[in-house]
Order: C-alpha cells, then sequence, then structure tokens
C-alpha cells in the first residue's frame, strides 16, 4: 500500500513537472515573439550567432551524416537484393535519407551540441551576473542572447540539414559502390527520380520547428538557471533531454500532418 | 539613532545635492524580507560604504538602484528621478550616468578585454562621449594600469586584474555615480589595498560619487565618508568610521570587532 502510494506520489510529481516545465516553455516562447518583433534588431549578434551555431557544427553533421547513409545502405544491400529490390537501393535510401534520417538525426546531434552549449553559456552567464551587467550596459539581455540565439537555430537547423542530407547521399554512393559498381550519374538520376516535392517540402519544413525548439529550450533553460554552477550543468543536460523529446514530438505532428494531407 | 539617517549632519565633504534619495524601501523575496524600512539619502561627491552581515540585502540595495531589481515599496530617486517611473529608454538614459562594479566582476568570457570594455560604449548609443573607441578604451586601460591586457580574454587575467577591468568598464561612460559591490572579496590583502587605492584616485579624478558595498573594514576606512550599517532591513546606524568603531552597539561592536 505504501509502495503504492509512493509510486502514485512520484507519478503525480512527475505530471506536475512537466506541465510546469510546458508553461516554462510556452511563457518562454510568448515573450520571444513579443520582445523579438520590437526594434531594435540584434541582426548583427544573429549573425555571430549563425556562425558559431551553424559553421562550427559542419564537421559533427558531416561525419555523423556521411556514415549515416553509408550504414542504411550497406544493412538494407542484402535483403534487398534478395528481394531482387537492389536497383532501388537509390531511390530507398534517398527517401529514407531526405524524409526522416537527415532532419533527425541532424536535429538530435544539433540539440545534444547546440541546445546543451546555448544552455550552459546562458547559465554562467547568469550566475557570474554578466546578464545583469549587459543590462546595466543599455542592451535589453533578452533579446541580444535569446532571441538571437533562438532565431539562429531556427534558420541554421534546415540548413544543416539540407547540408547533411547532401553529405548522407554521398556516404550512401559510397555504401552502394563496397560491393557493386554503380555510376555517379545513373546514381544521381535515380535519386532525383525518386524525390519528389512531397518527400522534401515537408521534411524541410519540419526543421524550421526542430530548431525553433532547440533554441527555445537550451535558452529557457540557461536563462532561467538557479543554484549556481550546480545549476548550470543540471541546466544543460535539462535541456538536452527536452529538446530531443521535443524534436521527436514535433518529428511525429508532422508526419501524421503530412500523412492526412496525402502525402505519405 | 535608528533608521535616522540625516547626511546633512554627518561629516560629508560635499554640497548638499542629493544624488539618491531613499525612503521607505521594501524588498521581499517571498518571506524573506531584505528590506523593511531603508531611508538613506547620498550626496554629490560622498563615498558612501556600506556594510553589514552577508546576506542582509547590501547588493540588492544597489540592484534597486540602478534598476535591476524591482523594490515592493517606498521612493527611490536617483538624480532627482523615481526610478519606478521610469520606462525602458528613460532608464537606459539614467544608467549612463551610473557605473556599477560587479562582486564577480562580470567581465564577458566570449569577449576579449577591448570588446568588454567598448560593449557599454557601443550599446549606450545616445550618450554623448568624445573620443574614438580606441581613444577611450586605451584611456579606461591606462587608468586602471592594465593597457598590455587590451587583446586578452578575461580567462587569461587573474582576480586581481579582473577586478581592474570591471572598474575601467563601468567608469568607461564617464559616470557621475558609480556602485561597488564588494570590489575587494576574494582578493589577497595587498591586491585587495591596490584596488582600494585605485578606487580612491579614481574617484578623485572623476569626481564621482559612490556607493560601496564591502565587508572589508580597511577598505572602509580609506574610502568613507560615511558608512551606514544595514541590518534587519534598515539603515540601522549610520556615522564615520571613527564614530562605528567606537560605538558601543553589540551589533556594530561585534561587526567591527571581529
Amino acid at each position: 500500500m505504501t509502495t503504492t502510494r509512493k509510486a502514485d506520489n512520484i507519478f503525480s510529481k512527475s505530471i506536475d513537472e512537466f506541465f510546469s516545465e510546458m508553461a516554462e516553455l510556452a511563457r518562454f516562447a510568448a515573450r520571444f515573439f513579443s520582445e523579438g518583433l520590437k526594434p531594435p534588431y540584434e541582426f548583427k549578434e544573429v549573425m555571430n550567432q549563425c556562425y558559431e551555431i551553424g559553421i562550427k557544427s559542419l564537421v559533427l553533421v558531416s561525419i555523423t551524416a556521411f556514415i549515416l547513409g553509408l550504414v542504411l545502405v550497406m544493412q538494407s544491400r542484402p535483403t534487398m537484393v534478395e528481394f531482387g529490390a537492389g536497383s532501388f537501393l537509390p531511390a530507398m535510401s534517398s527517401i529514407s535519407i531526405v524524409r526522416e534520417i537527415g532532419p533527425l538525426v541532424t536535429a538530435l546531434i544539433c540539440a545534444g551540441k547546440i541546445g546543451s552549449g546555448i544552455s550552459a553559456e546562458l547559465g554562467s552567464m547568469k550566475v557570474t551576473e554578466q546578464i545583469d551587467a549587459m543590462e546595466v550596459s543599455g542592451t535589453n539581455p533578452f533579446k541580444y542572447l535569446v532571441v538571437t540565439r533562438i532565431l539562429a537555430t531556427s534558420l541554421m537547423i534546415p540548413i544543416l540539414t539540407v547540408y547533411a542530407d547532401c553529405i548522407s547521399l554521398i556516404g550512401a554512393f559510397t555504401g552502394s559502390n563496397i560491393k557493386d559498381d554503380v555510376n555517379l550519374t545513373f546514381y544521381v538520376n535515380r535519386v532525383f527520380e525518386a524525390l519528389h516535392y512531397t518527400d522534401v517540402a515537408p521534411a524541410f519544413i519540419k526543421t524550421f520547428f526542430f530548431g525553433f525548439i532547440i533554441g527555445l529550450v537550451g535558452c529557457t533553460k540557461g536563462y532561467n538557471s538557479k543554484k549556481g554552477t550546480e545549476g548550470v550543468g543540471k541546466a544543460a543536460n535539462i535541456s538536452v533531454v527536452v529538446a530531443m523529446v521535443g524534436v521527436i514530438i514535433i518529428d511525429m505532428v508532422v508526419t501524421q500532418i503530412t500523412s492526412m494531407l496525402g502525402y505519405l | 539613532m535608528a533608521n535616522e539617517i540625516n547626511s546633512a549632519n554627518s561629516p560629508s565633504i560635499t554640497g548638499n545635492v542629493p544624488v539618491i534619495e531613499i525612503v521607505h524601501l521594501k524588498k521581499a523575496f517571498g518571506d524573506n524580507v531584505v528590506l523593511s524600512d531603508f531611508n538613506l539619502t547620498i550626496n554629490k561627491g560622498e563615498n558612501l560604504v556600506v556594510m553589514g552581515k552577508s546576506g542582509i540585502g547590501k547588493t540588492i540595495l544597489i540592484k534597486c538602484i540602478i534598476g535591476l531589481v524591482k523594490p515592493d515599496g517606498g521612493l527611490l530617486k536617483v538624480f532627482g528621478q523615481d526610478i519606478s517611473k521610469l520606462n525602458h529608454r528613460e532608464l537606459d538614459d539614467m544608467r549612463t550616468r551610473i557605473g556599477f562594479v560587479f562582486q564577480s566582476s562580470a567581465l564577458y568570457d566570449s569577449m576579449t578585454v577591448r570588446q568588454n570594455l567598448e560593449f557599454p560604449l557601443r550599446r549606450h548609443r545616445r550618450k554623448k562621449i568624445t573620443g574614438t573607441l580606441e581613444e577611450l578604451v586605451r584611456e579606461a586601460l591606462h587608468n586602471v594600469g592594465l593597457e598590455n591586457t587590451i587583446d586578452l580574454m578575461p580567462s587569461e587575467l587573474s582576480g586581481g586584474m579582473r577586478k581592474r577591468i570591471g572598474i575601467a568598464r563601468s567608469l568607461i561612460l564617464k559616470p557621475e555615480l558609480v556602485l561597488y559591490d564588494e570590489p575587494t572579496t576574494g582578493l589577497d590583502p595587498i591586491t585587495s589595498e591596490e584596488i582600494t587605492r585605485l578606487i580612491m584616485d579614481l574617484q578623485e579624478k572623476y569626481k564621482t560619487t559612490a556607493i560601496i558595498i564591502t565587508h572589508d573594514t580597511v577598505m572602509a576606512r580609506e574610502a568613507a565618508n560615511r558608512i551606514v550599517f544595514l541590518w534587519k532591513g534598515i539603515a540601522y546606524k549610520e556615522g564615520t568610521y571613527d564614530e562605528l568603531i567606537h560605538d558601543q552597539d553589540p551589533e556594530i561592536k561585534h561587526f567591527f570587532t571581529r
């Protein structure tokens, strides 16, 4: 009986935490739109953050995307050849990569790298009073630190995804050539024949939401971090978990919507 | 005597032009009442030291003065303007007249010393200051004796150097009022003495008014025209250093003879 009550308590506490987490994110998102739309705009800082978030993630995204493309083809090939569908490998790999693997893996990697980075940076700025220093220097810290980072992630995740898709397709082509001899022109033609607007557009659009949620969670957790340096570590940790779950939920919702619209 | 603050009676070296007027200031965080009924007037050119135990609300007091913390009640006038009635723009304009030296120095980790010093100059665009960015940065670094650190990152500086750069950044806009939050905390006695001397020299050079939050009795002795002892949310006692060290009130005695 006591164990059941304990379990109930833990369960209700988790539910409470989930909803307070959602409310906190919603408040922060509302503030992002209300303050982000008002001038003055921090264009220079947005560009700076785009560089920090985009360019500095290229190596990680390249390595991961290439390996994913390569492994996808290497693992799918035996089954497809067994069913006599070896020639469909380029089409299968390109649709898988562009629709799902590219956007999702890029977002998850960025949730880990960028989300935790933003959270730790803002958290340490808060505990060392840098955010207060910014405010007394005539700067709205929310605009300068938060709005710019959320905008940068929302802009850079789609670009990184397109880049990751291309690298992943190169990986897939390399994978095809390990056992077979596939002509590049043939491969590229098959890829473009297989891909339709309905594959590319929804996959691309959802990456903006992925970027938004990664930036929003990282900034919310960092900006609201408490309890000194311990709080900074916790904020970085939680932001990765929440951003990853957020990305997967958005992915599911977009897939449902795409399916309802008849694009699947 | 408690809570009876009248700077006109204090041995001030200043004229009686009030820079800050605080009347019945209140601030609480939940059940924790930090300032219950704080009253204080600071005149132009005065060096006021605020002392008191840790966590008693000294930092909150100066954060209220610069508008970083909103008081729950009372009147707080800075340069004759009621802080609570200022909009964002007016508050920013007022902040160009105030320098704030943070306890942790609060240098931006991602920027070089040069960029740290340029930041307030670039952001407070409406403040009219003569000189180029380069000249002003060089002058600020010259004032604190750290010209050779201009292209270093804050992580490459020692604690004392970070404090000096923090002071340089707070003075770069040539403020009329400077708020120092425990400027010697965490420093060895020699560096503390150097920072105290530096603050005194800069006060002399720029003729600023200052509020210095500190636990450092040596600094209080050197820097203060007047000391206010904060306790139980009020300005419990005020006087010169000599008056307070000879005060028989147990709280004051305990603080100064510890």
